[in-house]
């Protein structure tokens, strides 16, 4: 017992001790014996089996020639005698004797042990049968010689010696088998008839059916296998064999078949045989044996050469096996530590695989626990929530939780018969909406949120729902005021503008999305504005961005002021806001658009400053205009600041984007790309003082060649909008400048003025592309004058005064077109460095009429002289007016009454025709 | 005057004329190029009874004492045995009877009558003169087609029994002498004779085809044993041998063999055989000791009950009974069959 326990110990031990690569290898070791026993018991099995069947099919091949030559060589007994009675020595003697055997005195047989005179010599018997014994019979059927050779005479059954009238008769004409005083013979007879056809003699074959006559048959002695005629009956047995000391006579066949193999046991149907024999053929099972066993050792040999390379690759497979095992249990020790906060502990010995089920285990096991502590966290939680709702100790009422009690301020719920029954109206609603709370039969999709006032005035949200708890049906009644506040505050930050507290884009977006959808079921209109704050960067700049924040929340706050609640007004960001008019038609938007312009006219005092702000407003109204209402209000809205018109509604022909638009944007670029289409006009500007024609304005011209002459305002504004503006004013630069060039060089000193856009004011290189152009031109600077709207100028007037001054540099002259329609004061021009003013057109065609209009020209010449600045009026269309510019002291006029603006060609002609050019 | 109508239609006349004579002289040929006498007797002359000395006659019979104490032994040859065993059996359950069964052949049943051993011996063959004992009466079960056989690949499959015995004699001997169903040569193949000559001093069986054994082809090949014949046949593409329905289909798993048909009659078709159309067949009796000192009543019943038995084998066997046979115009003396239908 004692050594059972210490050889179990001793096994634990080594099974803990050896690595898995020696444990594995052992047990291939011991499962490849194991395998080896049973394959080897197997194939010895298998190839027996297939060798018995492959001997029998031999044997049984064997087996019938065997047959074959048997049946030849007794037949063959019946054509020999045939042969030896025909033979010329046997008449011979037999006529020499048949009176000798006429005679009736007794016959003394006469034994040869020697050939006969009557028999054939040995050349002949050796290719025939040769009989074991020959007996010649006379005409009575007595035999009176016999032959016997080698055999002894007394070994001649006595019957043989008086055959009776049957045997002859079955021996003549066939080999005959018969049992003869118990021994089996073979005989055959023929009869020797005299001339007259007389019976004389007859001739007997006969041999003993044994070892001999069987070898004989077979045509050997020694064989693999064993020839044997069996003798049937009950118990079949050995007539004789062809090898006796083996097989011999008389051996029961029953006894044989253990030892041998047994087949070819066919009747010998030779129908001339009395004998019940059968002719089979042994092999000896040892023989078989031998064979099977040197195939099988061969195969065994082939299996010890493969076995060991086997277990060699096992044992390469085993080792990088573990260590896959092994840094499998590495990771289930980092994921351990590292996800769990478990340190590994240390293990008893064992082998790759024990520390890696024990680490798992033990994962498993931590894994378990922490689920274990989440669960019982999570059901105490539930459990808790649960216990917001319990029945108290008669069962009779349902308690609400103390924090629910508080903030409810009622919270005992009575139960009747019918079911609960709430005290207040508030409980009321909670009971009805929970479908009777006496039962808990709230559904899961009916989780609700109830929004309750406690007493003290303060909302409070519950979220009630309903969940199956380890097959309870229990309430849950969770407090999300505050997760509902905090819900709401990222939603209003997703959607609201963080500073005006205004929507937002997104928002906006949203609502008119609805708007477009309410409008097309509702089949009625709404309208989309659009504003931007004129000059805001202005305050941002000179003023600082929280005096501009702060700006932006008081306009947000007027704005809303003047809205109705149904209206959403937004911040897009910058100084854009958009207000969406739901409901609303042309008039009413327009009405509003006056409104919300009327509300920003007075100034905004912040931080004792007084800042005024002007704004535009695009106006887009749905359906009219299609679906893209911002775009279409925002073109709407660009107008307007262009046109200091505050508010404009949009029109397609003023939107870039329309398809009209584009098409023509694209006809302009290939136009200022190629240049042909493009011709420049030119407009002569009359000194006063000199009464000469000393400068021209260059204005271009579109020579479309399917729309005819477009002119200026018609496509520069496009020029603006699509970029191109750059492109254009440089052609026109470069096209004014040849042609200045051109003039120069006939002794015409006239100078060109170019007008200029508000992009070229903000163009860093524009300077550094005019003193090359007037460089290539071979044109002095001063010839060359530059005319920029004042409104230009305010777009960016800190940019504009620095590329002026760059300009200035370099000698060109500058001029400010347009004056009076923009918001520009003379203090702020005097800062720049022009050389001239224009009053705008409007003013100077009207004067005539207008007394107001002749006040503004009259006080814009005399400050501009006042800042020593000239003045030119144009727009002049009458003489009249071209009078009274003169008296006004207007430096220089210009104007269709002068000269409309001209092809180049026609100006010279015009020139040389006018009386202006002579000092008239 | 003849008309150009008369005309051809001499011309018809004497072509139709030409034509008739051409066949029936290729009739006429046939028929005479057919070997006559070759065929040996079917049967033997009843009334010669072998003669034996006294001594034999008055031997009783004695059963062999190997057998032990039994009502009736049998021998029967081996084509017999499995298609009267099971009925014999039958026969002694239910009559009581210790019937002992020996399997053998011919000549063994010829031996074991001779040595007076058995009551009843049974043969495969028509009995020859050396079988005709003192006291012993034969009786004919019925007879059996004996077919020729072929490798199942040659295309020939029908021959007259002119052309069989030609063929067995070695005067033709290429299978492209023949001609198909379809009117084509046979196969290029030499003519491999494969017999059994079994049974010489018996009439009937192989002698049907040629009489005497040095009638046969001298390139034969010589077999002794029924599997032997059909293996030589199944294994040679140009064999052809012979043997009974039942052997053929006995073998059939192991050794394919065709089956010809002889002057256009199938060998499995009874009733040409029965009609005597078809040529040859064996004949299969069995015998009684009829002399009351070694008269056994119970075989003398039991081959009556056999003999009323043997209408109803199985098709396999493809026998003919004997009583078919008598009402079919066979000639009988007594039980048995000692001639053809005229």
């Amino acid at each position: 017992m004692a050594n059972k326990r210490s050889l179990k110990s001793l096994i634990i031990a080594l099974h803990k001790r050896v690595s898995l690569t020696i444990k594995m290898i052992l047990v291939t070791v011991m499962v490849g014996v194991f395998v080896w026993v049973v394959v080897d018991q197997i194939q010895t099995h298998n190839l027996k089996s297939i060798f018995r069947a492959q001997f029998a099919e031999r044997l049984s091949d064997q087996a019938m020639e065997d047959r074959l030559n048997f049946d030849r060589y007794v037949k063959v007994h019946h054509q020999s005698v045939r042969l030896f009675v025909a033979q010329k020595n046997f008449s011979d003697y037999i006529e020499k004797k048949k009176k000798d055997w006429s005679t009736e005195a007794p016959i003394q047989i006469k034994y040869y042990r020697r050939l006969p005179q009557w028999f054939p010599g040995l050349s002949v018997l050796r290719i025939f049968a040769k009989p074991r014994y020959a007996l010649l019979l006379d005409s009575r059927g007595r035999v009176r010689e016999v032959y016997h050779g080698r055999s002894r005479k007394g070994r001649l059954p006595p019957s043989l010696l008086q055959p009776t009238s049957l045997l002859l008769a079955k021996s003549r004409g066939q080999s005959f088998l018969t049992e003869i005083n118990g021994a089996s013979f073979l005989v055959a007879a023929e009869s020797f008839f005299g001339f007259k056809g007389e019976l004389l003699a007859t001739l007997m074959l006969t041999s003993p059916i044994d070892e001999e006559f069987l070898n004989a048959s077979l045509g050997r002695h020694q064989h693999e296998h064993i020839i044997a005629l069996l003798t049937l009956g009950e118990k079949p047995q050995i007539l004789t064999s062809s090898n006796l000391d083996e097989l011999p006579a008389g051996t029961l066949l029953d006894t044989l078949k253990e030892h041998y193999l047994v087949t070819g046991e066919e009747f010998f149907d030779y129908g001339a045989s009395e004998l019940s024999i059968k002719l089979a053929s042994f092999i000896s099972m040892a023989e078989i044996e031998s064979v099977t066993k040197s195939v099988l050792s061969l195969e065994r040999k082939q299996r010890a050469i493969a076995a060991p390379v086997f277990i060699l690759t096992f044992a390469f497979v085993m080792l990088w096996v573990t260590q896959r095992i092994q840094r499998l249990t590495q990771r289930i020790s980092d994921f351990s530590q590292q996800t769990l906060g478990v340190q590994p502990q240390e293990l008893q010995k064992g082998d790759q695989l024990y520390i890696l089920e024990e680490r798992f285990q033990r994962l498993t096991e931590d894994i378990l626990e922490a689920r274990e502590a989440l669960s019982k966290e999570a059901e105490e939680k539930l459990i808790l929530e649960k216990k917001s709702m319990e029945m108290d100790q008669k069962g009779e009422q349902l308690k609400l939780l103390q924090s629910v009690t508080e903030a409810v301020g009622v919270g005992v719920i009575k139960k009747t018969p019918d079911g609960l029954q709430a005290v207040n109206k508030q409980m009321e609603y909670f009971a009805q909406k929970c479908g009777g709370l006496s039962d808990f039969e709230m559904q899961d999709e009916d989780n609700l949120e109830l929004s309750l006032l406690d007493k003290n005035g303060v909302n409070h949200i519950f979220y009630i729902s309903s969940i199956t708890f380890r097959e309870e049906k229990i309430l849950l009644i969770r407090d999300i005021t505050e997760i509902k506040a905090q819900r709401e505050a990222l939603e209003h930050l997703a959607l609201y503008d963080f500073l005006t507290g205004l929507p937002n884009r997104k928002l906006l977006c949203n609502r008119l999305r609805k708007a477009i959808l309410a409008a097309q079921r509702e089949r009625n209109s709404f309208a989309l504005l659009m504003l931007d704050l004129d000059r805001f960067k202005e305050i941002n700049d000179t003023l600082g961005h929280h005096i501009g924040d702060v700006v932006l929340k008081q306009v947000g706050v007027r704005l809303q002021s003047v809205l109705r609640k149904s209206d959403t007004i937004a911040r897009f960001g910058g100084d854009e806001f958009a207000i969406l008019l739901p409901v609303s038609d042309m008039e009413h938007a327009k009405y509003v658009s006056s409104r919300l312009l009327d509300v920003l006219k007075e100034p905004f005092t912040i931080k004792n400053n007084s800042l005024y702000i002007n704004v535009s407003i695009g106006i887009a109204l749905y359906p009219f205009h299609g679906e893209d209402l911002i775009q279409r209000a925002d073109v709407a809205m660009y107008i307007a600041k262009q046109n200091q018109s505050g508010f404009s509604i949009y029109t397609p022909d003023q939107d870039h984007y329309n398809v009209h638009h584009l098409e023509l944007t694209g006809e302009l670029h290939r136009a200022i790309e190629h240049g042909d289409e493009l011709a420049l006009y030119y407009q002569p500007k009359l000194n006063y003082k000199t009464d000469s024609i000393s400068s021209v304005e260059a204005l271009v011209r579109w020579l479309h060649p399917q729309r005819g002459i477009i002119l200026p305002n018609d496509f520069i504004p496009l020029a603006e909008q699509s970029g191109l503006i750059k492109p254009l004013t440089l052609w026109v630069l470069k096209t004014a400048i040849r042609q200045c060039a051109d003039w120069h060089r006939a002794r015409l000193k006239i100078s060109v003025s170019v007008n200029l856009s508000a992009r070229n004011l903000l163009d860093q290189q524009f300077q550094e592309e005019v003193t090359q152009l007037l460089k290539d031109g071979a044109v002095k600077p001063s010839w060359l004058e530059l005319e920029i709207k004042e409104s230009a100028i305010m777009v960016n007037p800190a940019r504009a005064m620095e590329i002026l001054k760059r300009l200035n540099t370099i000698g060109v002259r500058l001029s400010i077109d347009d004056f009076g329609t923009g918001y520009s004061s003379l203090a702020y021009l005097k800062k720049l460095p022009v050389n001239e003013i224009k009053i705008d057109k409007s003013f100077v065609i009207n004067m005539a009429m207008d007394d107001d209009a002749a006040v503004i020209v009259h006080s814009t010449i005399e400050l501009a002289h006042n800042l020593g600045l000239k003045v030119l009026a144009e727009g002049v269309e009458s003489q009249e007016v071209f009078d009274m510019l003169a008296k006004l002291g207007c430096d220089v006029a210009q104007g269709n009454y002068i000269c409309p603006p001209l092809p180049p060609a026609e100006f010279i002609r015009w020139l040389n025709k006018s009386s202006w050019h002579r000092g008239k | 005057m003849k008309t150009i109508t008369d005309r051809r239609m001499l011309l018809w006349g004497k072509t139709v004329f030409f034509l008739i004579v051409v066949f029936l002289s290729g009739i006429t040929a046939q028929a005479i190029h057919e070997p006559k006498g070759l065929g040996g007797p079917a049967f033997t002359d009843p009334s010669q009874i072998m003669d034996m000395p006294d001594a034999w006659k008055k031997q009783p019979i004695k059963h062999d004492s190997s057998i032990g104490s039994a009502d009736i032994v049998i021998t029967l040859d081996q084509q017999m045995h499995p298609s009267l065993l099971p009925i014999i059996q039958k026969y002694a359950r239910e009559h009581n009877l210790r019937i002992a069964i020996n399997k053998g052949t011919c000549g063994i049943s010829a031996g074991m009558l001779a040595r007076k051993v058995v009551d009843i011996g049974g043969y495969c063959c028509a009995p020859g003169v050396t079988d005709r004992l003192p006291g012993l009466r034969f009786h004919t079960m019925g007879i059996a087609p004996l077919a020729l056989i072929i490798h199942p690949d040659n295309p020939i499959n029908n021959i007259t029994i002119g052309q069989a015995r030609k063929i067995f004699q070695g005067e033709i001997y290429r299978w492209s002498e023949l001609r198909t169903a379809k009117g084509g040569k046979g196969a290029n193949l030499l003519v491999q004779p494969v017999v059994r000559l079994h049974c010489k001093l018996r009439p009937g069986s192989w002698r049907l085809l040629l009489k005497g054994e040095d009638l046969f082809s001298p390139d034969l090949i010589e077999v002794g044993a029924i599997p032997d014949m059909i293996a030589q046949v199944s294994a040679n593409e140009g064999a052809i041998g012979y043997e009974v329905i039942w052997e053929v289909h006995r073998y059939k798993q192991k050794r394919k063999v065709k089956t010809l048909k002889i002057n256009g009659y199938a060998p499995n078709e009874l009733s040409h055989l029965v009609a005597g159309s078809y040529p040859l067949y064996r004949v299969y009796s069995l015998t009684t000791w009829e002399e009351e000192s070694v008269a056994n009543p119970q075989a003398h019943k039991l081959v009556e009950y056999l003999l009323q038995q043997v209408e109803h084998l199985d098709s396999k066997f493809a026998f003919i009974p004997a009583s078919r046979l008598k009402k079919a115009g066979w000639k009988f003396n007594g039980d048995e069959l000692i001639g053809e239908p005229k």
